[in-house]
């Protein structure tokens, strides 16, 4: 975790703003991003930070802006070895964990 | 203090520390997900995790496991939790004020024992990030703008070799107030003592004073720009290390007599 995103964290709390914020955690096979890559989602779909970009990153959005209505933290598994996921674009091969945490 | 707040603390200190959170549970457990344990290196974990056992597990694993990368472990408490483990690692900064000669291998030996390296001359010609291609930053302003610009506190060194006396003088005098790290500047004895008499006078405390490391660098007959870079690296590698500035074969014959 680096100084900038807990700057950015801070700054979200004392505004009022109840972001998400993404880690991997875990990942097998190919991925662009590794365990300890994160990003912050805001309530208004904005991000910071990038978990690897592409389709699953906006994949990892969609949920996080869902968890943020719920105000719950959960693991998020994206695959991006199936064929659904080759169709989407989603091109490098490998599963991917994220925890979704409230902050 | 909760776990962000005090991390943004310790980053501010470029403190490192160890960051466990829950990640998954029991499903009765929800409302534990996402809550963090933060452990600065050699210290107490900051307050617990759960309970003290649930915590006391947590240290046990880091103690027994060889930090790689950040990684999930399984932790066996009244169900079945993950934690994630990762850490809050900081690159030490230093500011060299002036980019002349000695700043470029400076700035790159810096950069090589891994300083996040902020370099800054009022001269655009010699404050030019295409000299300087190991340093995070390069700005160019006047010294005395910049020393009232930049948060002097959050810097590791701060190595004072502007081209001119009075630059040092002025870079010094703000230094000595706010810095907490090493402050090293370059000078003749005869130069640096008549700056320190200057600074006396002006009423700052011996004590003060003190914490100046003036002629920079350890004596190890150094004459290039480049040697002297190292000279300097090596003092602040000893002061921040707590090294005896010594021949490691001085101490040995020491020991051993002969």
């Amino acid at each position: 975790m680096d100084r900038n995103l807990l700057d950015q964290i801070a700054l979200a709390r004392q505004q009022g703003v109840s972001a998400a914020l993404i880690t991997i955690i875990d990942t097998k096979g190919s991925t662009p991003r590794k365990a300890g890559s994160k990003m912050l989602v805001y309530p208004d779909g904005r991000i910071y930070g990038t978990i690897g970009g592409g389709c699953a990153e906006a994949d990892v959005k969609l949920k996080a802006l869902q968890a943020i209505q719920d105000r719950h933290s959960f693991i998020y598994q994206i695959n991006m070895v199936n064929d659904v996921a080759a169709e989407e674009g989603m091109v490098c091969g490998g599963i991917m964990q994220v925890f979704i945490q409230m902050i | 203090m909760d776990a962000f707040a005090k991390l943004q603390k310790l980053a501010q200190q470029a403190s490192a520390a160890d960051i466990m959170t829950i990640v998954s549970g029991p499903a009765e457990r929800e409302n534990v997900l996402g809550k963090m344990l933060v452990i600065p290196h050699g210290q107490e974990p900051d307050g617990q995790l759960l309970d003290p056992v649930f915590t006391a597990k947590l240290l046990a694993f880091r103690d027994a496991h060889e930090w790689i990368k950040p990684q999930v472990f399984q932790v066996e408490y009244h169900g079945n939790y993950q934690c994630f483990w990762d850490r809050l690692a900081m690159k030490p900064r230093a500011l060299i004020l002036g980019a002349g000669h000695i700043s470029q291998p400076l700035a790159e030996l810096l950069a090589v024992v891994d300083y996040e390296v902020v370099i800054a001359d009022d001269r655009p010609d010699f404050a030019n990030a295409l000299r300087f291609p190991q340093a995070a930053q390069v700005i160019c302003q006047s010294f005395e703008k910049l020393m009232l610009q930049l948060p002097l506190a959050e810097f590791s060194a701060i190595v004072i070799v502007t081209r001119g006396h009075r630059y040092d003088l002025d870079c010094l005098r703000v230094a000595l107030l706010q810095a907490s790290g090493y402050i090293g500047m370059i000078g003749s004895k005869r130069r640096v003592a008549s700056i320190l008499t200057l600074l006396q006078e002006e009423g700052i405390s011996r004590e003060r004073l003190s914490r100046l490391h003036a002629p920079i660098g350890l004596d190890i007959g150094a004459q290039s720009p480049a040697e002297i870079a190292v000279s300097i690296v090596a003092e602040l590698i000893a002061f921040m290390r707590g090294g005896k500035h010594l021949p490691l074969s001085e101490q040995w014959r020491s020991c051993h007599g002969s």
